[in-house]
C-alpha cells in the first residue's frame, strides 16, 4: 500500500515536470503560425523612413528605434535616437529587456534586409507585437533623408513638409555624426545609463 | 496487477499527459521549442547561400520561387516550385517542404519577405532551409 503511493507520487510529480518543463527552460514562439505569417507579410510592419524621420524630429518617446548592426558600424553611422542591440545580442539574450514595455513601438533597422526582417519576425512570434521595421534599412535612411532634393518649380504644402521634416532629422543626423568619436561614444554610452536609470520609474 | 486496478486512475492521467506532452513537441503545424536555436543559422548567416554553392549542395533541392512573377530564371525552373508567400503554410505546400529530401532553398526578388518565411519555417522545425541570394556573396 505505501509503495503503491509512492509509485503514484512518482508519477504524478513526473508528469508534471514533463508538463512544465518545455516551457519554462527556453523560449518559444508563442503565435500560431498563419497568424504570423499573415502579420508579418502585411505593410503595417514596415514604417517608411519619412515616417521614422518625423518621430525623430517630433522626439517622440513611444518609438525606440532599435539598430541591428554591430557596434563599431553603429558607432560610425548613428541615427539620432537609436540604440545599438546587434542582432546576435537580440537572439542569444532574453529580449525582454529591451521590447518589454508593450506601450512602446520597437523599430527595428540594419544594412541589409534580411537581418531586420529576421528580427521582426523573432519579436512578433515571441509576442512583442508592437514591432516594425524601418523599410530599407539604414541605406534607404541615407538615400531618403540625407540624398533627396527638391528638384520642382512649385512644391505643395504636403511636400513641404516632407521636405522639411527631413531637412531637420538630416541636421540632427549630422550634428550626432559629426561629433568627435569620444563624445559620440560618451553620448551613446550615457543614452545607454539614462535607459537603465528610468527602469525603476518614480515613485 | 492489484496495483494497477487500484490506481488506474493515476496511471491514466500519467500516460493522457505523455501523450499530450508527445502531440504538443512533435506536431508538425505549430512552432518548436526554443526559439533561439531555431533562429541561429540567422545570426551565424549559414542560412544565406550562393548560386556557385548550389551545385555542391547534396540531396535533393527544392528551389522555392516567392516572386509575383512565373519562374523567370531558366537555370533552375527544372527544380523550382512556385508558391506565393501568404500561402506557404497551406497544407500541401508545407507537406512538400517537410517531405523533401534535402536542402530546401528559398528564392525572391524581395529578399525581406524570403527571410521572414525562413524565420517562420524555420521555427516550426524544417531543416536544411537556405535563402538564396543574387548579391555574389558580398556580404
Amino acid at each position: 500500500m505505501e509503495t503503491g503511493r509512492k509509485i503514484c507520487l512518482l508519477l504524478i510529480l513526473l508528469s508534471l515536470i514533463l508538463a512544465l518543463l518545455p516551457l519554462t527552460s527556453n523560449r518559444s514562439f508563442t503565435a500560431k503560425p498563419h497568424a504570423l505569417l499573415a502579420g508579418v507579410l502585411s505593410n503595417e510592419t514596415s514604417l517608411s523612413v519619412d515616417q521614422v524621420a518625423e518621430y525623430i524630429v517630433k522626439e517622440d518617446s513611444t518609438i525606440q528605434l532599435i539598430d541591428l548592426r554591430m557596434p563599431e558600424e553603429f558607432r560610425k553611422q548613428t541615427i539620432p535616437g537609436a540604440v545599438n542591440i546587434p542582432y546576435t545580442d537580440l537572439i542569444s539574450k532574453d529580449p525582454d529587456i529591451w521590447l518589454g514595455n508593450k506601450d512602446t513601438k520597437s523599430i527595428f533597422y540594419s544594412d541589409n534586409d534580411p537581418e531586420q526582417s529576421f528580427a521582426l519576425v523573432y519579436a512578433k512570434g515571441l509576442g512583442y507585437n508592437n514591432s516594425f521595421v524601418m523599410s530599407g534599412g539604414a541605406g534607404e535612411w541615407v538615400r531618403t533623408i540625407m540624398e533627396t532634393r527638391f528638384t520642382g518649380e512649385r512644391i505643395t504644402a504636403r511636400e513641404n513638409a516632407l521636405f522639411e521634416t527631413r531637412r531637420r532629422a538630416g541636421e540632427m543626423y549630422t550634428t550626432l555624426n559629426s561629433l568627435p568619436d569620444s563624445l559620440k561614444a560618451g553620448f551613446l554610452e550615457s543614452r545607454k545609463f539614462s535607459a537603465k536609470k528610468l527602469d525603476g520609474g518614480c515613485e | 496487477m492489484k496495483l494497477l486496478k487500484q490506481y488506474w486512475i493515476v496511471l491514466a492521467i500519467f500516460i493522457l499527459i505523455i501523450v499530450l506532452v508527445l502531440i504538443r513537441t512533435f506536431s508538425t503545424g505549430n512552432f518548436r521549442y526554443d526559439a533561439v536555436k531555431w533562429a541561429e543559422p540567422s545570426a551565424t548567416g549559414s542560412n544565406i547561400i550562393y548560386e556557385a554553392q548550389l551545385d555542391s549542395m547534396s540531396g535533393n533541392k527544392l528551389l522555392i520561387d516567392l516572386g509575383a512573377e512565373p519562374v523567370s530564371d531558366s537555370r533552375f525552373s527544372d527544380i523550382t516550385v512556385k508558391m506565393e508567400p501568404g500561402s506557404i503554410l497551406d497544407k500541401q505546400n508545407i507537406k512538400l517542404i517537410r517531405k523533401n529530401r534535402g536542402p530546401v532553398i528559398l528564392y525572391s526578388d524581395n529578399t525581406s519577405e524570403a527571410a521572414k518565411i525562413w524565420m517562420i519555417l524555420s521555427e516550426m522545425g524544417v531543416k536544411g532551409l537556405y535563402i538564396l541570394s543574387d548579391d555574389g556573396g558580398n556580404k
